[in-house]
């Protein structure tokens, strides 16, 4: 297993934002985990990048517990986080942003092929590289936020909400890139609103409510149940 | 050159030494309203032990960054702490609390003030200005640089990325600190006399003015900047009492078009670009 989550627990104060939930995921997968806003898929996410600490529960990553590990410890074993909103450091320049990326590296031989293999698949980014990350499109900064991630030499690439205020068709490039870099054997954890997008690449996928794992299968069994169905997918 | 023409120089320099001290910090958010206090140390402390000790300059002028940036590592911590207007009240505090402790200390002079007897002239204080500017636009070029930026920008993002925010600030402002450091060692050496009354929360505020005059974006700023605040005042200096309302109107009118400084990275870019005519302006792309 390349990711094991046990009765992992998040809380602020007296609100419990994960409630006991244990997640399996294998390498080379990927994993949806969908439900509603306020759910407790981004604290889940957070926990996983080390940037909130669990009440209770343990996280494994390949064999080794990652609990107690900080941010940039998680980074260096591959663990990488494209955040909600894509959060793109708008004053620094597409360059910067995607150097940003590659901060944690110790190996950094290779970093401006790897930045010319980005700016080859994504040419509008290459045009303005040294322009401030604001002129960027939605759709350009969700690439570039994806880019910046795939800098870190990621292993198990976690993403918030990838589609959020995505046109349709920007939704489906981006998630056409999600399967692409899953093909090239990038580990998966996405976290979505759009559940019938996110089941279509999935290999396994959670639903959340309050906290809680309420349904959990392969993608198929999920997208064949009629509670989810009717609840998500709009009949 | 006159003696004129070099006051308003050395005056600058000094001034642009400080804003580097300011900018610095400031470029990771950090707003220190308290490097007068920092100056002070740097300026007494060379003095002292350039005075008593009779240790040859370099040596007094670099103890002086190093006892300056001590302090402020030891009090980034608990400053670090503070957010927004906190933060500047706590700066603010510092410096005054810098002046309190000095005007009580009788080895230096107390509130009688402290003759430097070691003069050092325009050409040391413009070459150490130089490697101060080109240090700080080394620094800002390197990963600490960006992290620093990043930082500015969104700091649970830098964090995400692995970037020790804690860490970098620090160092920004004890860096910073050791700056104001040689500032205010230069100070005392160029004058010849400290006083307590030289190093005022208005002397920070006016730096603070110098660096957000210039922009904070980029290491140019601070050079514009303390310009501005430097040079403009001589220009005006014939319309004898009304020169300042005619400097406050320009700083006004500044900040009214410019809100970001007058150097930013917008700016920087766009010059870039000018020169690159193969590179598509921003125009063009959309």
């Amino acid at each position: 297993m390349l990711l094991e989550l046990d009765n992992l627990h998040v809380r602020y104060g007296r609100t419990e934002a994960v409630n006991g939930v244990s997640l399996k995921q294998k390498e080379g997968e990927i994993v949806a985990v969908l439900g509603a806003n306020g759910a407790g898929k981004s604290s889940l996410l957070k926990a996983l990048a080390g940037i909130v600490t669990p009440a209770s529960g343990t996280i494994r990553y390949d064999g080794e517990d990652i609990t107690k590990l900080r941010v940039d410890q998680r980074i260096d074993r591959g663990i990488v986080l494209v955040p909600e909103g894509r959060r793109i450091l708008i004053s620094l320049t597409v360059e910067e942003n995607l150097q940003l990326g590659a901060h944690q590296r110790a190996d950094r031989s290779g970093l401006n092929d790897e930045i010319a293999a980005i700016y080859d698949q994504f040419s509008n980014l290459k045009e303005r590289r040294h322009m401030e990350a604001s002129c960027l499109s939605g759709g350009e900064q969700q690439m570039l936020a994806i880019g910046r991630a795939m800098l870190a030499k990621p292993r198990l690439m976690m993403l918030d909400e990838p589609s959020l205020g995505l046109s349709p068709l920007l939704v489906q490039q981006v998630f056409s890139l999600i399967s692409e870099l899953n093909t090239g054997g990038l580990s998966i954890l996405l976290i979505e609103q759009n559940t019938s997008m996110a089941l279509s690449v999935a290999n396994h996928a959670l639903l959340f409510e309050l906290g809680r794992t309420v349904m959990a299968g392969t993608a198929e069994e999920l997208t064949k149940d009629d509670v989810l169905r009717q609840a998500y997918l709009g009949g | 050159m006159s003696g004129y023409l070099s006051g308003v120089l050395v005056a600058y320099l000094l001034n642009l030494i400080i804003a580097y001290a300011v900018f610095l910090p400031g470029a990771g958010g950090i707003l220190n309203l308290g490097v007068a206090g920092f100056v002070a140390i740097g300026a007494y402390a060379s003095a002292w032990l350039s005075n008593e000790m009779e240790w040859p300059l370099a040596v007094t002028i670099l103890l002086s960054m190093g006892v300056s940036a001590l302090i402020g590592l030891a009090i980034s911590f608990p400053i670090l702490r503070t957010r927004g207007v906190y933060m500047v009240l706590a700066t603010i505090a510092f410096g005054e609390v810098v002046v309190g402790l000095l005007i009580n200390v009788e080895a230096i002079g107390g509130a009688a003030g402290y003759p430097v007897f070691e003069f050092i002239d325009l050409p040391v204080i413009a070459l150490c200005t130089l490697a101060v500017v080109l240090f700080v636009v080394w620094l800002m070029s390197t990963r600490f640089g960006l992290a620093l930026r990043a930082i500015h920008d969104d700091e649970p993002v830098a964090a995400l990325f692995g970037v020790s925010v804690r860490g970098v600030r620090v160092a920004a402002f004890t860096i910073g600190a050791a700056i104001a450091g040689l500032g205010g060692a230069l100070y005392g050496h160029h004058y010849a006399y400290v006083d307590v009354i030289y190093f005022t929360t208005l002397v920070s505020i006016y730096t603070l003015l110098y660096v957000l005059i210039g922009g904070v974006q980029t290491p140019w700023g601070p050079i514009v900047g303390a310009a501005v605040f430097s040079l403009l005042p001589e220009l005006f200096r014939g319309a004898t009492e009304w020169r300042y309302v005619f400097f406050a109107a320009v700083i006004i009118l500044i900040m009214a078009v410019r809100p970001e400084g007058i150097i930013t990275r917008a700016l920087l870019l766009r010059l870039k670009r000018r020169g690159t005519i193969a590179a598509p302006t921003k125009e063009a792309a959309q």
